[in-house]
């Protein structure tokens, strides 16, 4: 059975491309001994059950957190077979970090050039031919939220593992990594020049007042449509005591049962297993809101209005890469302005 | 100068990403790191520096952007 690892910076669609693979056939866990989430599952193809590990997202490999430890020791290990490098089309010579730093240990690998709807949409062309010539490796440009593009993609993964696919280009040197890409990327990217704004709903919601208030009413609105979502569940529970407690009533006076211990089984348990209900109507209608609410990118201007001047050093730092919220990317705010 | 007193609209080279290796690596690994071209978004006070760099446009909060130097593109 073979392995494959995804690798890619948050944002550049690692998770859209894990779930589309392995669908209900995942679990999810914890890197041994360590606090970060590790997604691991299957999916078939051509008769061969293939393995994918979901890397922690890490905008590099350098060790410094706890994510890019475990993503660099994976690797390095040779715990995969193959791993699928993730970029966002878009935003190529941000994005390509994570390969440049990649090439560094030298595993097999395919590059996959995500997003290449938005790209288009902001008049880029990607020449991913001439890149998989340069760098010896098989690119795919492609769409993780398109399901149609996925069969292609896994007979290129199912031809790519036998033929362990390396990086023929010179390994990319520490604090080099932006030439490094400048030179993958000379000539692969054709664009139309156009000057980037901010959208009006990006300039209130990133304000400073207006940020706020917008923040404040976006959160109302959100646990109200939590409520929604919830309501079935509730309708469900409630249903419970107003079943059972007559029935488990009558059947505790059949039984002459001690009073205290009779009201504990025919109205405490069932009314206990509302609540239970309720409250888990209640946890998965804010999951799924605000799950919506990341995935539009709305989450990611909230934190703008918020971010304060810290004393504490550590803590700006740690703020750099681990929330995408101090990094706006430019799909997001396309996003909105096309809705 | 310091990134904290850019011009809004306005485009510039930098120069440095700070004197603290840990803060310059995480600049770095987000574009941010010498010769890179930078145009200013929105630079309010009290308010994260909003930049495009690199196609990406990035908040960073104002003491992060004093501590990074930048050389306006004439």
């Amino acid at each position: 059975m073979y392995k494959i690892a995804l690798l890619g910076q948050p944002n550049s669609g690692k998770s859209t491309l894990f779930n589309a693979l392995t669908g209900s056939h995942q679990h999810v866990g914890n890197w041994p001994g360590k606090t970060v989430e590790r997604c691991e599952g299957s999916y078939k193809h051509q008769g061969e059950t293939i393995s994918v590990v979901d890397l922690p997202g890490s905008y590099s490999l350098t060790a410094d957190s706890e994510e890019e430890k475990i993503t660099r020791d994976f690797i390095t290990q040779g715990d995969a077979d193959l791993i699928l490098v993730m970029a966002d089309s878009s935003q190529l010579s941000r994005s390509l970090y994570m390969l440049a730093d990649f090439s560094k240990l030298g595993a097999p690998a395919v590059l996959i050039l995500n997003m290449e709807d938005v790209a288009k949409a902001q008049g880029k062309q990607v020449n991913a031919k001439l890149l998989e010539e340069r760098l010896g490796i098989p690119v795919i440009s492609f769409v993780a939220a398109d399901l149609k593009r996925y069969d292609k993609l896994k007979d290129i993964i199912h031809s790519a593992l036998p033929s362990v696919p390396k990086l023929k280009v010179e390994k990319c040197k520490n604090g080099q990594e932006f030439s490094w890409i400048k030179g993958i990327l000379s000539g692969v990217v054709k664009e139309t020049q156009k000057s980037y704004t901010l959208s009006r709903f990006d300039r209130l919601a990133t304000g400073r007042i207006s940020g706020k208030i917008i923040a404040c009413g976006a959160m109302l609105l959100a646990f109200a449509c939590s409520m929604i979502v919830a309501m079935p569940l509730m309708g469900i529970g409630a249903m419970i005591p107003q079943i059972f407690t007559p029935l488990l009533q009558n059947a505790m006076d059949a039984l002459d049962v001690y009073p205290f211990i009779a009201s504990i089984i025919s109205v405490l348990i069932p009314n206990t297993i509302y609540f239970a209900f309720s409250m888990s109507g209640f946890v998965f209608g804010v999951n799924f809101v605000f799950a919506f609410l990341e995935d539009i990118g709305y989450i990611a201007r909230v934190r703008v209005p918020y971010i304060k001047n810290d004393k504490n050093k550590q803590q700006m730092t740690a703020d750099l890469p681990t929330t995408h919220s101090i990094q706006l990317s430019i799909n997001s705010a396309m996003l909105c302005k096309n809705k | 100068m310091k990134l904290s007193e850019a011009t809004e609209g306005q485009t510039y080279t930098l120069t440095s990403a700070g004197n603290d290796p840990h803060f310059t690596r995480r600049a770095g690994s987000m574009g941010l790191v010498p010769d890179t071209e930078i145009r200013i978004i929105r630079n309010q006070a009290k308010m994260p520096v909003l930049l495009f760099a690199r196609d990406t446009l990035i908040a960073v909060n104002q003491k992060d952007a004093a501590g990074i130097e930048v050389e306006p593109n004439v």
